[in-house]
């Protein structure tokens, strides 16, 4: 996968689907319903950055785990690559959320169901919480393997709070988020067809823009670090 | 410069297909969008603009990338 890193085919493949989800969501009908209205456009938006950060993660904890078993420096720099990408995209799939759903359902920022208080946010706060750690440790260990080996592990750990937070805690509670608290999610009955045409692709060219993302990172890295 | 212009015109033809799917859309909304109803083609084209940019820059990084890898490949 990482002689992907330096092929270009599928980065013209992210650049046009990405283009034609833009377009797409922005023209496609959507059923206008109720509080949601046109905000429903943000399907295409906002949700493929939680999938692209979840399927980014998941490629991180992928080359974790194949550093433990092989112990190749490329592994270690791919995992912590793939973990920075997915790291933005949470950042942004957070505030594209907040702003929608504060918007939408919350009535507003300064209420009491805005903001912070919804168990969503918070969760997913906490979920990045725990990758801005990964970084501090890694950058914390001085030398190379140790780095490798202790945030190979903590990755482990960690992906699998971060789902708990994200997607089982607020399940839990009384979340305003579609699909928790008791809410039908999306897919239920809000998706027309069409809009999965839409949504779909989305989802696949947010991911592979954030893997374009982490590939670039990995190669800058790999040129400091073989200079040095 | 003329496989540049070669790949664009690629990317555009890729990029066509969801308008013939907003054209096909029952009811019409996509069109009555274009038209002006709430200016949203205005927030449209904004988008199309970031985009155009953020695309612009991932590849010129990502060349330049390539560059110093096929230097530092070199024996000094």
């Amino acid at each position: 996968m990482i002689t992907l890193f330096y092929q270009h085919w599928w980065k013209y493949l992210a650049a046009a689907i990405i283009f034609g989800v833009v377009v797409a969501g922005f023209t496609v009908s959507v059923p206008d319903l109720f509080l949601l209205h046109e905000s429903i456009r943000n399907t295409f938006f906002h949700i493929p950055m939680w999938f692209g950060m979840v399927l980014l993660l998941l490629v991180s904890l992928v080359y974790s785990i194949q550093y433990l078993s092989k112990g190749k420096a490329v592994q270690d720099l791919a995992a912590a690559s793939f973990a920075h990408a997915g790291l933005l995209m949470g950042f942004l799939g957070l505030a594209t959320g907040t702003i929608w759903g504060v918007y939408t359902w919350a009535g507003g920022v300064w209420t009491n169901t805005g903001w912070i208080r919804d168990p969503k946010i918070l969760g997913a706060s906490l979920g990045i919480l725990i990758y801005l750690a990964y970084f501090v440790l890694r950058n914390s260990i001085i030398d190379r393997d140790q780095r490798a080996r202790v945030s190979a592990v903590f990755s482990i750990f960690g992906y699998a709070m971060f789902i708990v937070f994200i997607f089982v805690m607020p399940r839990l509670t009384d979340s305003l988020h579609p699909g928790n608290g008791g809410n039908p999610g999306f897919g239920e009955y809000d998706l027309t067809p069409t809009m999965r045409l839409v949504f779909y692709p989305a989802v696949i060219g947010w991911t592979m823009l954030g893997a374009w993302m982490a590939s670039l990172r990995f190669r800058v890295v790999k040129l400091q670090t073989d200079h040095t | 410069m003329t496989a540049w212009s070669r790949r664009l015109v690629l990317l555009l033809q890729a990029t066509a297909w969801p308008l013939v799917l907003a054209a096909h859309s029952e009811g019409g909304r996509a069109q009555g969008i274009f038209e002006g109803d709430g200016k949203i083609y205005v927030t449209f084209a904004v988008v199309l603009v970031i985009l155009v940019g953020l695309f612009i820059y991932m590849f010129a990084v990502d060349r330049k990338i390539s560059k110093f890898e096929r230097k530092s490949k070199k024996p000094d």
